[in-house]
């Protein structure tokens, strides 16, 4: 076979043939070497490694930060009407109103007269911050009712700018502060009987009170509400809206009616 | 060098140490194979220095992927591979592979047995050096690599009967130029008697 013959000639000489490189090309490979090897720097070999880690850390920090600014959000909606805004918001409110105040102020003076010519009024004050607490609120709205009983001691603390500013968020129109008035003379015994209660017990600190004047303004506000819907109570201390969006929506439904 | 020597007593150990990007190892393996190699590149590329660079370059493959070394062949076969794969590729950068098609069939063949005693290594190079590229890359696959047709049609992206025609007529111009060359022998022996 030619063919064969061709190709074992030059395959079993060729096969194994050496030709020796200059010494250069030792120096070149080695070179080569050096500068791949250069650039396999660890943050090089490593980097889709730390491309990841680094996108994952930054998910998970990302992730740990949004998760504690979202309950920090309604926490914050809770507590802002609970200490600050509330106090604020109510003062603006008190210049708004500020007419309507003093025409309710002028009715309440007006049925007080005769309160403030009973000599009872020296003993109360003593008693008087935790009485009107609970009371200002009906009472600057129910000045009729209120009068016979504990209204003497309201008159006279004159916190006379809470009381307004309650009535004022309760009442942003005229027309419902009748309905009211009707509406929570159910309520009086109840408060009038605390009330009593209340003003034998001297040791109420103030700061506490405030509170309670925030929850139980929220609970009047979702009282009226809740009796010009269903006649039914709501605890509110469950409950934290803002009380100009419980205001909007009496008015509207007042309007409505 | 005789500590490297014991060093690497085995493949196995060379290529583990190799794995490792041990330099001694790098040297050791370049000391045995880079003549060797060179001579595979040098039948590709008839240039001595392009021939050097791709060893060189095939070098530096052998030590990147001796991680992909499965101990299935040989060690050196494994090597002779990348080399020639990078003899192709510069083949394929640098210039086309040309297809002759209209070679004539040698005439006389040539005496075999007086050209395995009388022709040596850099001879055969030489012309082996003389043919076409095309020639020459189906030629040294075919023949002395043990490449099927496929693989080189594979490999050069050409069929497998243009592979068989490239070898067939780089066969008749080998034998052409191996009588030619026994011719010229003759005359030289002649002359000195």
């Amino acid at each position: 076979m030619k063919k064969n013959q061709t190709d074992d000639l030059f395959g079993r000489k060729l096969r194994q043939a050496e030709i020796s490189p200059r010494p250069e090309a030792w120096e070149k490979l080695q070179a080569r070497l050096q500068t791949e090897k250069r650039p396999l720097a660890w943050w090089q070999q490593r980097g889709p490694w730390l491309a990841a880690a680094g996108l994952s850390l930054l998910l998970i920090t990302s992730w740990v930060v949004w998760k504690n600014q979202t309950p920090k959000q309604p926490a914050m909606a809770q507590n802002v009407p609970q200490q600050p805004k509330v106090n604020v918001e109510p003062k603006q409110e008190v210049a708004k109103f500020a007419q309507p105040n003093n025409n309710l102020a002028a009715t309440m003076r007006v049925a007080e007269m005769p309160l403030r010519s009973l000599p009872t009024n020296t003993k109360t004050p003593q008693n008087q911050p935790t009485a009107p607490e609970i009371k200002l609120g009906n009472i600057a709205q129910q000045t009729k009712t209120i009068e016979p009983k504990p209204a003497p001691n309201v008159v006279e603390t004159a916190p006379a700018a809470q009381p307004v500013v309650e009535v004022a968020q309760a009442q942003a129109t005229p027309p419902s502060v009748e309905k009211t008035v009707v509406l929570q003379l159910p309520e009086l015994p109840k408060v009038a009987l605390g009330a009593k209660e209340l003003a034998d017990l001297p040791l109420i600190e103030t700061t506490p009170v405030e509170d309670t004047r925030k929850g139980s303004r929220f609970a009047r506000l979702f009282r009226q509400v809740k009796n010009a819907k269903e006649g039914q109570r709501v605890e509110w201390n469950e409950v934290g809206v803002n009380p100009n969006k419980i205001l909007a929506k009496v008015t509207r439904r007042d309007n409505y009616k | 060098m005789g500590i490297v020597l014991q060093l690497f007593t085995s493949e196995t150990q060379l290529i583990q140490a190799l794995s490792k990007n041990d330099a001694k190892a790098q040297r050791y393996l370049y000391d045995k194979y880079a003549a060797r190699m060179l001579a595979v590149c040098n039948r590709y590329l008839p240039d001595r220095m392009e021939a050097e660079d791709v060893m060189i370059e095939g070098f530096m493959k052998i030590y990147q992927k001796i991680g992909q070394f499965k101990s299935e062949g040989s060690f050196e076969g494994w090597m002779r591979r990348l080399i020639t794969n990078e003899a192709l590729m510069q083949l394929r950068t640098k210039r086309h592979i040309e297809i002759d098609l209209d070679t004539p069939e040698a005439q006389k063949l040539p005496n075999y047995d007086q050209a395995n005693q009388h022709l040596e290594t850099e001879d055969l190079l030489h012309l082996i050096a003389q043919l076409p590229t095309g020639y020459r890359t189906v030629f040294n696959l075919y023949a002395i690599e043990g490449y099927s047709h496929a693989e080189i049609a594979e490999q050069l992206g050409i069929t497998e009967s243009t592979s068989k025609s490239q070898l067939h007529r780089a066969r008749a111009l080998l034998q052409q130029m191996l009588t030619n060359l026994e011719g010229e022998k003759d005359d030289y022996s002649n002359f000195k008697k």
